[in-house]
Formats: structure tokens, sequence, C-alpha cells
């Protein structure tokens, strides 16, 4: 019965606004992307076969690792009330993340990133973020290599637990591009894969707040093409 | 020739650029796989929580301690040696307990989980549980080269394509690596696995 009622405003989400793209073609490479704003971790601009892509690099991930910058980072992106957001991501650097820039808030609507899995030994899990709030508090729907699975995680006062899994597992080939889409609805939520429906969960709030990519301690792996598009309001 | 000339550019190495056997007998005290693992591979003596089950694990697979030999970044492909063994029985059994506390550095230190990963290789299913389990523990509690070593065995035991070509096969009498998954970025993964390059471990197989 909750899976219908999350299919049907899902449903409703067929007239979306303008797509926003970003693009990283006139970023420099080996430099830490601007459209991107890396707040843990070490992301970097690549070029993957002559097109610019986002990289994040597990080689040199170690604990509880802040992005260089990080409390410029959040005020630029929060204003006077960062301060929570800095605490929170310090206390729990586990999960490198990268939040763009020019998206300031997304509610409903759907995000999509291709990405590449290129290495990381204890993890491989790159994903999209969304719903992050000002405490750092966010939602993530990604892909683990080493697990084959999607899934949904949240993140809340400092602690990552589990939401749901993606219906089935799915291999993929390392240096491969592959896809991850968040369909978001009011509470709503679905992941895709590669264009196939895997997840179907809700949350406890409507969904609200800043989205960027995600990945897990060492992981490495590019991105590109991530795709902002918003549900047009009735 | 021709055919492990094929089995090298599998693997992403070009015959061409292959080391001089004098070069890669040993590992180069200032190469950085070598100053990594030199840091990461040192301990304490005494610092873990479990000395009785360390000394179960060393004595099981042979290992010493404190310290641990550098991960080479090889192992050939050979069959399990199903000889029943009651310390690879025990960490089955805990791998199959949910909940069950894993021998991890902190608890047995570097040597004890070095023979934990040793012991792996006597049984194909604690080989996946140990994996899964060093993986799970996190960056502080595993040695890195030994997970990407056991994931490429757990991979070719699956018929999987292995990721960091440490397992290698004789053919015509030299040692290559099995076949690579995307091997454009193989040295990637083992730089981040703290693996030497892969050129410099197929040139220390076959100098030995």
């Amino acid at each position: 019965m909750k899976t219908l009622c999350i299919a049907a405003a899902l449903s409703l989400a067929a007239a979306p606004l303008m797509a926003q793209t970003i693009s990283v073609d006139k970023e420099r490479e080996g430099r830490e992307p601007k459209a991107f704003v890396p707040m843990v971790g070490h992301w970097v601009i690549a070029t993957d076969e002559g097109k610019k892509v986002v990289m994040v690099d597990g080689r040199t991930w170690k604990r509880g690792q802040a992005a260089g910058g990080l409390a410029d980072k959040a005020r630029d992106l929060y204003g006077a009330s960062h301060e929570e957001f800095i605490d929170n991501v310090k206390a729990f650097a586990y999960f490198p993340i990268a939040v763009a820039r020019d998206v300031p808030n997304f509610t409903d609507g759907s995000i999509t990133v291709k990405f590449k899995m290129i290495g990381g030994t204890l993890d491989r899990a790159p994903g999209i973020m969304f719903n992050l709030k000002q405490n750092g508090d966010w939602l993530a729907i990604r892909y683990n290599g080493t697990e084959d699975n999607l899934v949904l995680w949240k993140f809340v006062n400092g602690a990552r637990s589990f939401v749901k899994r993606g219906s089935k597992n799915v291999p993929l080939e390392m240096g491969t591009w592959h896809e991850i889409k968040v369909v978001t609805k009011g509470t709503a939520i679905q992941g895709y894969l590669d264009g196939e429906l895997l997840i179907e969960s809700a949350w406890t709030d409507p969904i609200s707040g800043k989205v960027g990519l995600w990945a897990k301690t060492d992981t490495m792996a590019e991105f590109t093409d991530f795709t902002v598009t918003p549900e047009k309001k009735p | 020739m021709m055919r492990r000339a094929v089995a090298l550019l599998i693997a992403g190495v070009s015959v061409a650029g292959a080391q001089k056997r004098s070069a890669c007998a040993t590992p180069n005290p200032s190469a950085a796989w070598v100053l990594v693992q030199r840091t990461t591979l040192s301990e304490e003596d005494g610092a873990w929580k479990n000395d009785s089950l360390r000394r179960v694990l060393l004595t099981a697979a042979k290992v010493k301690g404190p310290n641990v030999p550098f991960q080479l970044g090889w192992e050939l492909q050979t069959p399990v040696d199903t000889t029943p063994d009651a310390t690879v029985d025990y960490l089955k059994g805990l791998a199959a307990t949910r909940g069950s506390t894993w021998p991890t550095r902190s608890l047995v230190g570097l040597a004890g989980v070095r023979a934990v990963f040793v012991l792996a290789h006597r049984d194909t299913t604690l080989a996946r549980a140990a994996l899964h389990r060093m993986m799970e523990s996190g960056l502080d509690e595993a040695i890195k080269p030994d997970v990407a070593v056991l994931e490429d065995r757990v991979r070719l035991m699956s018929g999987r394509k292995q990721l960091y070509g440490t397992q290698l096969v004789s053919i015509d009498g030299r040692l290559a690596p099995a076949a690579i998954e995307d091997s454009a970025h193989v040295d990637l993964r083992r730089e981040g696995a703290n693996l030497p390059p892969l050129a410099w471990s197929v040139c220390n197989a076959n100098s030995r």
C-alpha cells in the first residue's frame, strides 16, 4: 500500500522545469572543483577521454578528513549559520561529499549523475547526496561496488543508518559509465540504477535541501552530467 | 611467447617496459609503496587486546610478529589446501555468527591480521567471509594490501576478473597476471591499496 502511494505521488512528477546540468568544462584539471564545493575528502577535476569530470580520489583518504578551507566553504554555503554544519561534518567526516554550489534548494523533481568506479580497497561507493541541511544531516542514494547494490542511507545527528536497499543486486564493471537517478515528490523517494527502478521509500518530512556528490572512505570514482530537474509546481 | 605477450598486454603491462630482474629482485627502500608499507606494517609490541587469540592465529598460520613482511603484490594461483584445521574452523564459526568479534588489528595486532589473511587461503568460504569482515573493519583495522590480494583471489574463485592483478598464472614458464577488470586503472588501484606497481610485482615474481 505504501509503495502504491509512493508510486502514485511520483507519477505526478511528469511536468519538469528546465533541467540544470552542472558543467565543469571550464575548470582546471588537477584543481578542486568550483561547481561542487568539497566539504569532506579529496575531490579534483580530471579528464576522461577528453571530457572534464569530477573525481573523488580516495587514495589519500584518512579517517575524519574534512576538506581544506571547510569553514570558509560552509560560510559560503550557509552564511552566518554554518557552525553547526562544520561541527557535524568534523564529528563524522567518514563520507566524502561535494555540494553543488548553484543549487540553493532542491525539493521535488529528479537528480541524475553518471559515475565510473575506478578503485577503492575498502569501499567503492559513489552516489548522490540530497536533502542536505544546515546542521549537516543528509540523505544519499549510492551504488556500492563491493556489495553490488543500490541503497538509500540517512545521516542524522552525526549518525549514518540504513533506510532502504535496492530490490536486487546489480554487479557493475569497474571503468564503465553508469547512472544513478533520484526522484522525489514530497516525502516520496525513488532510486534508479541505469534506468531501472530499484528503491521506493519515504522520508519523514518533505525533501528540501542542498544536493551534491557523495562517496565513502577510500572510493575512487569519476562523476559527470550531474543534472537537477525540478518539478513544475501546479 | 605470444601467449605471454598477450597476457601481459591484458594486464596493461608492456613487454618492452618490463623491468630488468636486478631492478625488482628486492624492494627499493625509497619506493613510495615501501615507505607506506614500512609505516603501516609496524607496530608496538603488545598493542593488541587478545594475546591468546593472536598466538593461536600466528601458530596456525606460521606467521611471526610483531612486524609483518611487505606485501609484494603478487601470489600464485594455487589450489586451496583443504587439510582440516581447527583455527580455520574457528574463524569460519566466527564469520558465521552475527555480532561476533572479528580479529582486527586492535584485537590481535598486525601479525594476527596477517595470520587471518594467510589462513583465509585454506578455505574458500573463509576467504569470502574474511574479505567481507576486513573491508567492513575499516582503514585502521585491516591491512590494505592484503585486502586487495584477497579480493583478487575471491573474485577469481567466483569466476570474475581480478582488480589489482595480484593473482599470477604460469604461461610458457613465465608468470603473468590472470585477466584484470578495467586494466587501464590497475596501477591507480594498486597505489590506493599501498601495493607496488604491477610491472614491478610481475618482474619480482619472475625473478624468483
